[in-house]
């Protein structure tokens, strides 16, 4: 009862699906050599085609290894024996051994794939001797690539000591980028050869699961590129996972790339950094080729010295940046301080920082004031500016902001702000449009292709896509509009610049602040009595004054401008408590309100008796407010209708309880056309800081209604502004008591 | 309308403007620039309308006028007014005591003289000052 034995049919992948394609699972192996799998109670499931044939013994799956003719099956069925111990946890791995077996010599290596043995044997074709060499020559190649040195300069080290251990016709260094698209660092190569240098690859020449395999299985030999690869029998339908096989046969799309390049045969070994895929190191002959087991093993460990080496480079080349970015930052710092002058500091330390950060050009910029480095042109630099400033919701107000595709989030850019792609922006004052940027050109402005037709490619069935040039003009079409991505470091160093700026601002504001209003509220003191003591004697002189009534008048005069003055004086220093956060100095306690209005009303009609007050009040309304800031709120409004308001109207002022205990409202109301809607939206703001050269609003309308808001605001009421039966009408709400926070002192 | 003033105030200046504008009203009026001056004062010849500042330098104003009040009753005036000028905020303005009213500073001055003139039409009525 024996069950058929049938092969794995696997779908051929197409360009579209190769990402996809299930390069471990692919059923066949090179034909060097041979495979068999045995479960734990070694019996063979897995066979390649070719196993009698290499091997002189007849294993197929379903055969039994106690039930095997010896020989010439003996020295196989030893090792295998080691390696089942080991399957059943009873023993360790076996290394990869030599084995004699009908004349010959192999490698064996065995591993273990789930649940399975796996034997893989490959017929020596070096005799003792040439191994012994090859092995002195990679102890050397070991010793030389372990000294410190620069990367690039390693990396070339390698390819020229690969070349000389395994005599490949062009190896070349790979190193993967932040998208896994590949540019060729470094090569060695026979001089009949294009070299490939700085080419680049985008990143779905090695699908995701290439790469993710090349971590866990760091070398790949491909002996002969045009040679059939040899099938492997089985009974299951289940496929044999040939991750860690050394025998095991690649993608045909890979076939057909390396036969474009007329490439025969192909070793790759991977730079693993951090459990990352950093690099390849990648051999092409162009005539079959095998590299003994030995020699691949060597190379393996070569690139692990490598790994290492460039590891603690990398590292030494983070910190060096990092602290010479430091220094940098702590200069700039110190200049600020020491200038009081940001914007010259930061241009005196532009370049320095930019060439930090690996940027091709940088924009100091406050306001229109704008300083150029590098290659940028003022267009440029003021389109990417206005673009930052139009208050974005993505761009945050105090963050760091950074792209590599500038063009493709706003496409108007793509032409104002060619060539530039990558944007580094530090915002360090974002109220006065104060901005650092750092730019880089988009990727394919920076890279240049030899454009010599490559004379030993021939696209095949699937086309030119599988071909260096297709490669090229793909990665192309993938950066286009892009610029290198910043890296951690990059972004660390210049997160680090804008933190500290921003605490030393923050620092001399707090100065600043603090001084000015130290000088504010000494000044407003100070002020107080002496325009107190001009108002009375201009009072006297308009009591006082002679018959014909001049001197009253020039009393009434200098009554009227020091009244203004003292009203300028405490909204100055309105003001300076405000914009520091201070807020207004709010004593509340219960007040009627109406008895307020009625008392301030008065005053109003005596001094400005011309003017029809009329009112509609209750006969008493409590509320817990500050009763001199409520009375300047009311003042300020019946000011602004008398001087607004259609003359030969009257301004009605009301009060009223709100219903269900909602507190207290105040509407002052006058006959007048409706406020402009560009006015009516800025009706209670302060003032806006100036750029470029727009005259400040200075109205002493909008001051005067600013301080009204924050007054009422600080009650935790509200006051609106509405147009309704040709009236401008503006209402103030109170609630009903007064939140714990308000009183400050 | 005549009548004895007295102003309690440690400002020189302020003082001295508020007497020219009262005296041109024809009234009498002296000033005191501490409290122990306002109490001499008072016991020369006791004044029943007092205008005193909340901060002076050797004592209150608030703890002041209890003091002048008892010399003038001392003295037999039948009514004492105590106004004080000062520029604290309403709600202290409110709690001060002792005083019968408080005028803000800035002063308005409309204001202050129908302080003045209601103040001595009640201090007529019950006796305390002259025609």
């Amino acid at each position: 009862m024996t069950m058929p034995l049938h092969t794995q049919e696997s779908p051929a992948p197409t360009l579209d699906n190769c990402d996809r394609e299930p390069i471990h699972i692919p059923g066949r192996i090179q034909s060097h050599g041979a495979l068999v799998a045995f479960d734990m109670d070694g019996k063979v499931r897995y066979a390649s085609e070719n196993v009698e044939e290499l091997l002189g013994c007849p294993l197929w799956p379903g055969s039994d290894l106690s039930a095997l003719p010896q020989p010439p099956c003996t020295a196989i069925a030893d090792k295998v024996r080691e390696g089942l111990q080991a399957l059943r946890g009873e023993a360790e791995l076996p290394m990869p051994a030599e084995m004699e077996t009908k004349g010959r010599v192999f490698d064996v290596v065995l591993h273990i794939s789930g649940k399975l043995l796996v034997a893989e044997f490959e017929p020596r074709r070096h005799s003792p001797a040439e191994l012994a060499v090859f092995a002195v020559q990679a102890h050397r190649a070991m010793e030389k690539l372990r000294r410190p040195r620069a990367i690039d300069e390693l990396l070339q080290l390698a390819t020229q000591e690969l070349q000389a251990l395994t005599g490949f016709d062009r190896i070349m260094a790979y190193r993967f980028r932040h998208d896994s698209s590949g540019d060729v660092v470094a090569e060695t190569c026979v001089p009949e050869l294009d070299p490939y240098r700085g080419r680049r690859y985008p990143a779905s020449d090695i699908p995701a699961q290439a790469r993710r395999l090349y971590v866990a299985n760091t070398l790949r030999l491909i002996a002969d590129v045009g040679a059939p690869t040899v099938a492997l029998l089985q009974q299951t339908a289940e496929p044999l996972d040939m991750s860690a096989s050394v025998l095991r046969s690649v993608s045909p799309i890979h076939i057909e790339y390396l036969s474009n390049m007329g490439v025969a045969a192909s070793m790759s070994v991977s730079i693993v950094i951090n459990g990352r895929l950093w690099g390849l190191l990648a051999c092409h002959h162009m005539q079959p080729r095998q590299v003994p087991y030995s020699v691949r093993m060597a190379c393996d460990v070569i690139a692990q010295v490598l790994s290492s080496n460039i590891q603690n480079s990398l590292l030494a080349a983070n910190n060096g940046r990092t602290q010479s970015a430091a220094t940098l930052r702590a200069q700039l710092i110190q200049d600020i301080v020491h200038s009081d002058d940001e914007f010259a500091a930061l241009c005196r330390c532009a370049p320095e920082l930019a060439a930090n950060l690996h940027a091709e050009a940088a924009v100091v910029a406050v306001g229109a004031k704008l300083q150029r480095f590098g290659d940028v042109s003022e267009r440029a630099a003021k389109a990417i500016l206005d673009w930052l400033a139009s208050a974005r919701d993505d761009i945050p107000a105090d963050r760091l902001y950074q792209t590599h595709a500038m063009p493709l989030l706003e496409p108007t850019l793509a032409t104002d702000a060619a060539p530039w792609c990558g944007l580094l922006a530090l915002p360090f004052d974002r109220e006065r449009g104060g901005w650092v940027l750092f730019l880089r050109r988009e990727q394919i402005e920076t890279i240049h292709w030899g454009g010599r037709p490559e004379k030993e490619v021939r696209p095949g069935p699937l086309g030119p896509r599988l071909t260096p040039r297709g490669s090229f003009d793909l990665w192309k079409e993938t950066v286009r509009s892009t610029a290198e991505a910043w890296d951690a470091v990059e972004l660390d160093i210049a997160g680090q610049v804008l933190d500290e700026m921003q605490r030393a601002q923050h620092a001399r504001h707090t100065e600043l602040n603090r001084t000015r209003n130290q000088l504010m509220a000494v000044l407003g003191h100070d002020l107080r009595d002496p325009l107190h003591s001009i108002s009375m004697a201009a009072r006297v002189l308009e009591k006082g004054g002679d018959a014909d009534g001049r001197t009253g008048r020039l009393g009434q005069r200098i009554q009227s401008s020091s009244s203004r003055m003292q009203r300028l004086v405490s909204q100055v220093m309105d003001m300076s408590r405000l914009q520091s956060g201070l807020g207004i100095d709010l004593q509340l306690a219960a007040t009627d309100v109406a008895a307020l209005l009625a008392d301030l009303i008065d005053e109003a009609r005596t001094a400005h008796p011309e003017t029809d007050l009329q009112t509609e009040l209750p006969p008493s309304l409590e509320a817990e407010v500050d009763a001199d800031r409520i009375a300047q709120v009311v003042v300020n409004l019946i000011s602004n209708a008398r001087h607004h308001g259609l003359p030969g109207h009257p301004v009605r002022i009301a009060a009223a309880a709100l219903p269900d205990g909602g507190g207290v409202a105040i509407v002052v109301r006058n006959v007048a056309a409706p406020i402009p809607d560009a006015v009516a939206k800025n009706l209670f703001s302060p003032f806006k800081a100036s750029s470029s050269g727009n005259a400040r609003n200075r109205s002493g309308m909008g001051l005067g209604l600013y301080i009204a808001h924050e007054i009422v605001r600080g009650h935790g009421g509200d006051i609106r502004y509405a147009h309704e039966d040709d009236h401008v009408v503006f209402s103030v709400r109170l609630p009903p008591a007064a939140s714990g926070t308000i009183t400050r002192s | 309308m005549h009548a004895e003033i007295l102003i309690v105030d440690d400002n020189h200046e302020a003082a001295e403007l508020l007497r020219d504008l009262l005296e041109l009203n024809g009234h009498g009026v002296r000033m005191a620039f501490t409290g122990a001056e306002a109490l001499a004062a008072m016991q020369a010849q006791a004044a029943p309308l007092l205008l005193v500042d909340q901060h002076l330098p050797d004592m209150l104003g608030a703890d002041l006028v209890p003091q002048l009040k008892r010399i003038a009753r001392d003295r037999g005036l039948s009514a004492c007014i105590a106004i004080g000028i000062t520029g604290v905020g309403a709600a202290e303005r409110a709690s001060l005591e002792g005083f019968d009213h408080v005028l803000p500073k800035p002063m308005n001055f409309d204001t202050f003289d129908a302080l003045i003139e209601s103040s001595l039409a009640t201090l007529r009525d019950a006796g305390a000052t002259g025609a």
